[in-house]
């Protein structure tokens, strides 16, 4: 499915535009020495009945019965299952289970938030963000200029997107978008929601910062939009 | 003291440390947690043929030739997109890093996905500064570990101090009139980062 967004140019005119990820890839591919490349395959190595908890009777063993354990273990191979061990599966499905693996219908979710030391500081209601690209939402022009080589050591660029034109009247409005930005050599900040808000593309997603890049040469234009979620900081 | 890095820019030779900056380290985390009614925490598992139970890490990938028979990584090697066999990247610790300096649109084009904090020792920082002077940003291959394939890795610096910015180049196209972008594709936007420092 095509992914379009709206997006607005300094004049505060919107246009709807499609967007495409760009991603590098490998030039190297891994194979046997004649050549062939091997099967991936997804094998079953146990299940539910043979968990080790399982076979000892507990949930929560202790160091104690595992140890005691590991001998009739070594003897006689409890721990495989002969109807499923080594069979090869295409599709799971993915379901909560409890403890004892049973299936689990009514779930409640909560989110557990660490510090950077890795300690709770709380555990709260997730916060799902809902998509602030995408439908009648516009990715706001803010105005706000930084230059290349004040943004290109101050944060992470993750992700890019080109952005593409879809008929004759965008050409030139992104083209337009790019000269502005080539002009000043600069990116320029992109806000979502009311315009300051960072860049959420699905439904449950995360939020990230947008950074639009412009370029132009003869009669054609390059537009990328730059995410970032990191800043460069030391750890030590 | 972890393992130092050689580096030659310009001729010449520097050494450091490296760290790898979590974003956790930076901005800490958040998980989601899933309690049934009785409050206790629960686990995914993966359900095979809508009955059939496979607790987390019963379910394993693996590698097959042609006959069905199991191949290990380590019997594998790497070859180009036209089929020619290629060496291996050696690690970025085994090697002196060859770095050249690029222009800041060639770094700005390219897709970072790891950061790594150089660490350096006192009585080098002044060695290093002169090489940075101008917003100046070196390329190298990097590989932490020996591998056929090696990615691009930038040095750069700011106020905090000096890093390893680990990603892989990207070529971007100049669009004309022509280019009308009406190509379907069932893309999945890239959503796999945490974010709270905002």
């Amino acid at each position: 499915m095509i992914r379009y967004i709206k997006i607005e140019d300094e004049n505060k005119r919107d246009a709807e535009i499609t967007f495409k990820s760009v991603t590098q890839k490998n030039t190297v591919y891994l194979a046997l020495e004649n050549g062939k490349k091997p099967i991936n395959k997804k094998v079953i190595k146990s299940s539910k009945d043979f968990t080790l908890e399982n076979l000892i009777g507990k949930t929560e063993p202790s160091q104690e019965e595992y140890d005691s354990f590991s001998e009739k273990l070594i003897i006689e191979d409890k721990e495989i299952d002969f109807e499923l061990f080594g069979k090869f599966i295409d599709k799971t499905d993915r379901i909560y289970t409890d403890k004892k693996l049973n299936p689990v219908y009514n779930v409640e979710l909560t989110e557990k938030v660490f510090d950077t030391d890795g300690n709770l500081k709380e555990e709260r209601v997730p916060n799902y963000l809902h998509s602030n690209i995408s439908g009648e939402s516009i990715l706001k022009w803010t105005g706000k200029y930084i230059p290349k080589n004040k943004l290109y050591n101050k944060v992470v660029l993750s992700s890019k997107y080109q952005i593409k034109h879809i008929n004759g009247l965008t050409f030139d409005f992104l083209c337009n978008i790019s000269k502005t930005l080539q002009d000043k050599n600069s990116f320029m900040i992109l806000g979502g929601g009311k315009g300051n808000e960072p860049l959420i593309f699905n439904d449950g997603g995360k939020p990230y910062r947008g950074f639009l890049e412009g370029k132009v040469k003869d009669n054609s234009y390059c537009l990328v939009l730059h995410l970032s979620n990191q800043e460069y900081k030391t750890i030590l | 003291m972890g393992r130092k890095v050689s580096f030659k820019i310009d001729g010449s030779s520097l050494e450091s440390e490296i760290v790898k900056v979590d974003r956790r380290k930076l901005y800490g985390t958040s998980e989601k947690i899933v309690y049934d009614t009785n409050k206790e925490e629960c686990v995914l598992s993966d359900l095979y043929e809508g009955s059939i139970i496979l607790p987390r890490g019963s379910v394993s990938q693996l590698q097959i030739d042609e006959n069905g028979n199991s191949v290990s990584r380590s019997e594998l090697i790497g070859f180009n997109l036209q089929g020619e066999k290629v060496e291996k990247v050696p690690s970025i610790f085994s090697i002196e890093n060859n770095c050249k300096k690029v222009e800041i649109d060639d770094f700005i084009s390219s897709s970072i996905k790891s950061i790594y904090q150089i660490v350096i020792d006192e009585d080098q920082i002044e060695s290093w500064k002169k090489y940075f002077t101008n917003d100046e940003v070196y390329l190298f291959e990097f590989n932490y570990r020996e591998d056929y394939e090696g990615d691009d890795a930038f040095l750069i610096s700011n106020e905090e101090g000096y890093f390893i910015s680990v990603g892989k180049s990207n070529k971007f196209e100049f669009l004309e009139l022509s280019n009308v972008s009406i190509e379907d594709t069932d893309e999945e936007i890239e959503d796999d980062l945490d974010f709270s420092m905002f």
